[in-house]
């Protein structure tokens, strides 16, 4: 865990508006898991967390698509899809879930993509948008939980 | 896994087989018992349309298109007469009973006197007609003529509902013979049978009581003329009649037009004489209002106390007032016409017609309604079903038997979940076998439908989990995170500290059971007490607690052996917190499979909360390793994990299950074990000795896997039961429905699982009271330090 600060100097008491990026419905549900609003003990680390785990996911992800290794980017997608469903980051979510099924040789509607070429242009497509995603996502976060950026 | 299921369907369903009949049977009873109280006011009911009918629709239809030519504008009025002459008879007809003993016949003919007593003086003489009109004929001939005197003093006021009290003085007189030979041919030529008259539409008329007959009150008229009942009987005596169709209070009323009817020299100054007399009423109206409201009349008796009058007007109010209310709350206030006098509450003993009198000479008009005030504080009142939560038990007790509470809907059927802790409690507390089973562990191995103390626990609990609904899964994450989905909870939530407190009709509950358990000063909560009797005796003073435990070679089991059977329990929280004995959530060890570490953290956060014991494996390799160390229930398993997936891990898990014969019960589980084992290849006698389990009796059942899909897709899910779990949640994993499934299994494993459960019970029985004593002494102490000090102080 990175130096935190749990302390949450402000009175946030209702969830900032993140957008299409949030599933608020999720991620309320993270942030009820805390003792309170003012010491987000449990959500702030994880969130933060997410974001490592996000870092590291793309530079393996990148280093698959270099190597052209569908597979490894579809359990790479895969995973990140899981922990961005968990904590209700759709956008993240979606751009993963092209990387799992583009892995696997198939289309967002689950078509057979025989093409390896399409399939790892439309993952390096899908790599760049969630980097973009998860990048803004992180700051409004890091805003929200009072983090230093 | 389908072996397992419809074993345990079986099971279930046998362990329920007694329930239906007996909620249909108490239904039976119950209706059965309510036809009966109907049934004696069923032939009241008749009778009385008739009563109401003749009363108010015959002089309407024949009657007054018989004289109303004759007598002009008072058309009305003669036709109220003729109203009058009906009710005259049938007062005859009733007399006969006021005088012999009223009493003993209202009593014989039960609910029908009440019903005619609503409506008292609609009673006509139809339903005595057909008995009586021999003799009410001849009767009625002799003093045709001089009816009208009786027939004016019923009549002084038109049988408009919103009659003043004040006196209308006749005006016209009909013809005395027509209007008695039209009541005469109508009474003839009304047959019994057409009796129930014309439609009852005709029925709403009656409230305005179209005779409104007025009272000659007993000590005005009396000595003109009343005579006494017995000198009123040259009549023949009437047939013994059913049912009475006047009130007890208004035999004045009945003695009155009785003998107004008897003299044959009556004339018209005897009529006149009438008049002052009239002035007071059998019935009258008064005007009531609410403060602010509009005013109403209420129909009141003569002799009618304030208190009465309450009663009246909380009819009137029905919905409002009568529903909150009961007659003495009400106080009536009475403001005077005069400003120099006081307004002032009505005492209930007071005479409501005097008091009206004395105040309104005149008559009360509408202005000067009484008030009628209302306490403050409403008599509490718990609507029937849906109580607030706190309160639900208060109204859903008595119908719990047939009608489990609504709040726990979900997925067992309603109530269930709470249910479950409260009876194993109960067990603990009930016949002394019961409590031999808590302490040793033993279980019966199936309960015979024949009615031991544990059949008739399971009666009682009709709303046990059953299986069959295993393949189940969340919904997508709106449904579920939508209102609908935390409500839910929240309910069962609620149910559950609820059910505790007060679901239990049986004497010793779950509460105490705990507050028994200091006497019995248990061991504590580390060291669970093994149930070997030489541990026991010394820790269990209470008899009832004490009993020992039946002989031990009715044991279906191994004897437990002597070496800690659950390093979870011991590695379990060592402060349990004090939730968890209020027993939300089945005490159930939760094994979680995920790899990617925020969903784990999540999960944990949410197992945490739920306040079960739990673990966790990062793939599908430690998940089995842990597995196999014993004592999980549920295992939270994500499908697409790294080194062995999901589905290979619950595989492995199955197989091992089988090879080590571990079955939901496991007496049975010989043959199902040669017929399932899938694998030909595996040695059935001979466990290989890697797959040997160490502790093998740390696993009392199969355990239940609930895969987390990724996806819904059908095809995911079929995958993954081929692979032998047991049900999904559908990844996001949301507390809602991560707390539905742990008590849907848990409660299920903790069924299986009963000496788990007895562990459970004895950790929780044990634990709490200690930090109840604890506590205690603390604040006695605490108390006694405190208490010198202040007698000192007082002191100085």
């Amino acid at each position: 865990m990175p130096g935190l600060d749990d302390r949450d100097g402000q009175d946030i008491d209702d969830m900032p508006d993140f957008g299409d990026h949030v599933e608020d419905a999720i991620f309320s549900q993270i942030l009820e898991m805390d003792d309170s609003p003012d010491d987000r003990e449990f959500s702030a680390p994880l969130v933060l967390n997410f974001f490592e785990q996000a870092s590291e996911t793309f530079d393996k992800m990148q280093t698959a698509l270099d190597d052209s290794n569908l597979d490894d980017l579809s359990s790479l997608g895969h995973f990140l899809k899981g922990s961005s469903a968990t904590l209700g980051f759709n956008k993240i979510r979606d751009s993963c879930q092209v990387i799992q099924q583009y892995g696997h040789k198939l289309t967002v509607d689950g078509a057979p993509e025989p093409d390896e070429k399409v399939c790892l242009k439309k993952i390096g497509e899908a790599l760049k948008t969630v980097k973009v995603d998860t990048a803004e996502l992180e700051k409004e976060m890091k805003k929200f939980f009072n983090q230093p950026e | 896994m389908g072996d397992l299921r419809s074993k345990l369907r079986a099971k279930i369903s046998r362990r329920h087989s007694g329930i239906p009949p007996l909620a249909s049977g108490k239904n039976g009873n119950r209706s059965n018992r309510s036809n009966k109280s109907v049934e004696p006011e069923s032939p009241a009911s008749p009778a009385s349309v008739r009563d109401a009918e003749t009363g108010a629709a015959f002089p309407g239809d024949q009657v007054a298109s018989h004289t109303e030519p004759a007598t002009g504008p008072p058309g009305g009025q003669s036709r109220s007469r003729q109203d009058a002459k009906q009710h005259l008879a049938g007062a005859v007809a009733e007399a006969s009973d006021v005088s012999s003993g009223r009493n003993g016949d209202a009593e014989s003919s039960g609910g029908a006197a009440d019903a005619t007593n609503n409506m008292p003086l609609s009673a006509d003489s139809a339903p005595a007609a057909p008995g009586n009109s021999g003799g009410l004929g001849n009767d009625r001939r002799a003093p045709s003529g001089n009816e009208n005197p009786a027939a004016d003093t019923s009549q002084q006021s038109p049988p408009s509902p919103t009659t003043c009290p004040a006196p209308v003085p006749v005006v016209a007189e009909p013809n005395p013979r027509v209007s008695t030979d039209a009541a005469r041919r109508v009474r003839l030529s009304d047959p019994p049978g057409s009796a129930g008259l014309p439609s009852p539409a005709s029925r709403p008329a009656v409230p305005g009581r179209p005779s409104s007959t007025h009272q000659d009150s007993v000590d005005s008229t009396s000595s003109t003329q009343l005579r006494p009942p017995t000198s009123t009987s040259p009549r023949p005596s009437a047939p013994p009649r059913r049912q009475s169709l006047l009130p007890n209070r208004q035999t004045t009323l009945i003695r009155t037009l009785l003998n107004s009817g008897q003299p044959d020299d009556f004339d018209q100054s005897a009529a006149e004489q009438l008049l002052p007399i009239s002035a007071t009423m059998v019935t009258r109206k008064l005007w009531v209002k609410r403060p602010g409201a509009s005013a109403t009349l209420v129909t009141i008796n003569e002799e009618d106390l304030v208190d009465d009058v309450r009663e009246l007007i909380l009819r009137k109010y029905a919905n409002t007032l009568g529903r909150q209310f009961d007659a003495p709350d009400l106080t009536l206030r009475i403001v005077p016409r005069e400003g120099q006098r006081q307004e002032r509450v009505l005492g209930p003993e007071e005479p409501m017609a005097r008091t009206l009198d004395a105040y309104f000479s005149g008559g009360q008009s509408v202005d000067e309604a009484l008030l009628i005030d209302v306490p403050h504080r409403r008599t509490p009142r718990a609507s029937p079903r849906n109580g607030p939560p706190h309160a639900q038990h208060l109204t859903s007790v008595s119908y719990e038997d047939i009608r489990p509470l609504e709040a726990g809907t979900d997925y067992f059927g309603p109530g269930a979940v709470a249910h479950i802790p409260v009876t194993l409690a109960g067990a603990a507390n009930g016949p002394t076998h019961a409590i031999s089973v808590l302490n040793t562990g033993q279980v019966p191995q199936i309960p015979s439908p024949g009615g031991t103390a544990r059949t008739r626990q399971y009666r009682d609990r009709p709303d046990r989990p059953r299986l069959g609904r295993q393949h189940t899964s969340s919904p997508t994450i709106l449904n579920v995170v939508g209102a609908g989905g935390h409500t839910a909870t929240i309910a069962v939530a609620t149910n559950h500290g609820m059910q505790h407190a007060s679901s239990n009709p049986r004497p010793r509950t779950h509460s105490n059971a705990s507050s028994d358990q200091p006497n019995a000063g248990q061991p504590a909560p580390p060291a669970p007490p093994l149930p070997t009797p030489p541990q026991e005796p010394t820790a269990v003073p209470i008899p009832r607690i004490a009993t020992p435990p039946p002989p031990r070679a009715a044991s279906p089991r191994p004897p437990p052996t002597a070496r800690p059977k659950k390093k979870k329990a011991v590695e379990a929280p060592p402060a349990l917190p004090a939730g968890m004995l209020n027993g939300g959530v089945p005490p159930i060890n939760v094994l979680i499979v995920e790899d990617n570490i925020i969903n784990l953290r999540l999960l944990e956060a949410f197992v945490k909360r739920l306040k079960v014991r739990w673990q966790t494996a990062m793939n599908g390799r430690e998940a089995v390793t842990k597995w196999r160390a014993g004592g999980f229930h549920l295992v939270l398993m994500d499908i697409q994990l790294p080194v062995m997936s999901g589905l290979e891990a619950t595989r492995e898990i199955r197989r091992l299950e089988r090879t080590n014969s571990i079955g939901a019960f496991s007496t049975a589980n010989n043959n199902t074990n040669n017929t399932n084992g899938g694998e030909a290849n595996e040695s059935k006698n001979e466990i290989p000795e890697e797959d040997k389990l160490q502790n093998r009796e740390m696993f009392k059942s199969p355990v239940i896997i609930v895969a987390l899909t990724a996806s819904s897709l059908q095809s995911d899910r079929h995958e993954a039961l081929a692979a032998g779990c047991n049900d999904f949640l559908t990844k996001p994993v949301t507390y809602v429905w991560l707390e539905r499934k742990v008590m849907e299994w848990g409660c299920m494993q903790a069924l299986i699982d009963y000496d788990g459960w007895r562990k459970w019970k004895s950790y929780t029985s044990s634990s709490k009271p200690e930090i109840e004593e604890a506590s205690a002494k603390k604040a006695k102490t605490k108390k006694n330090r405190l208490a010198p000090n202040s007698s000192s102080s007082d002191n100085q």
